[in-house]
């Protein structure tokens, strides 16, 4: 089992954050449906709760970690040039890393910190 | 070595001929959509920056939401996000052994577009 070709750790986080995120949208979906939604003051007020904003933390990090998964298998089944292959990969892994870094700094100023 | 039957095999493939099921084409979406969800990351990030960071981001999200060219975007990033959704809970329910035979996989695949359009009108009403 290696996280870099296939194995079973990355198909259990595949499918443990995909459960997570199905969760999250659906609570996410129940609870606009059912607040009276005002706008910005509610808006900002409920990313800045402690249990949104650590679940909202949470929902993104899932998200990144399923998209490096689930792009990492798109590469692989479509770029053969190993130096490419390498190229696209490490791409993706900057490109995610860059998104979880501006996530938290926007998660960070919503809850106020 | 040669295979005899190698002369009759395609010599490239015609995509008009590619007749894929309808469970072939959940998937292929399902691949589809992921691909575009994840290029949309940062348009997802920059309006909940804005909208959460100040009154007067969160007005300028509302009114960016109003041009076509943003609700012509946001749809096939919202279709993208509901076909995943769904497609993904299909697959979710295959790892349970829940409709693998081809009669449910079918049943299954069409119940995936049949809710997709079902939450997607709306929301292609509300944007357009």
């Amino acid at each position: 089992m290696s996280w870099r070709a296939g194995g079973v750790r990355p198909w259990v986080i595949q499918r443990l954050s995909a459960v997570y995120m199905v969760l999250v949208i659906s609570l996410f979906c129940l609870t606009m449906a059912f607040s009276s939604f005002s706008g910005y003051s509610e808006w900002q007020s409920w990313f800045a709760m402690p249990f949104w904003n650590s679940l909202v933390i949470i929902f993104w990090l899932a998200l990144f970690a399923h998209a490096w998964i689930g792009i990492r298998d798109v590469i692989m089944d479509y770029i053969s040039v190993d130096g490419l292959r390498f190229s696209f990969l490490a791409l993706l892994g900057f490109y995610l890393i860059a998104m979880t870094v501006w996530m938290i700094k926007i998660m960070m100023m919503a809850a106020n910190i | 070595m040669r295979n005899p039957d190698q002369g009759v095999r395609p010599k490239y493939l015609d995509l008009r001929q590619i007749k894929l099921p309808i469970t072939g084409i959940v998937s292929i979406a399902h691949r589809i959509s992921g691909v575009i969800l994840v290029i949309s990351i940062p348009a997802w990030l920059y309006l909940l920056e804005m909208s959460v960071t100040s009154e007067k981001g969160y007005q300028q999200v509302l009114e960016k939401t109003d041009g076509f060219l943003f609700s012509l975007m946001a749809i096939v990033c919202l279709w993208a996000l509901v076909h995943h959704f769904f497609a993904g809970i299909r697959f979710l329910l295959f790892d349970l052994d829940i409709a693998v035979d081809k009669v449910s996989a079918h049943k299954m695949a069409k119940l995936v577009f049949a809710l997709e359009i079902i939450v997607m009108l709306p929301i292609i009403g509300w944007l357009l």
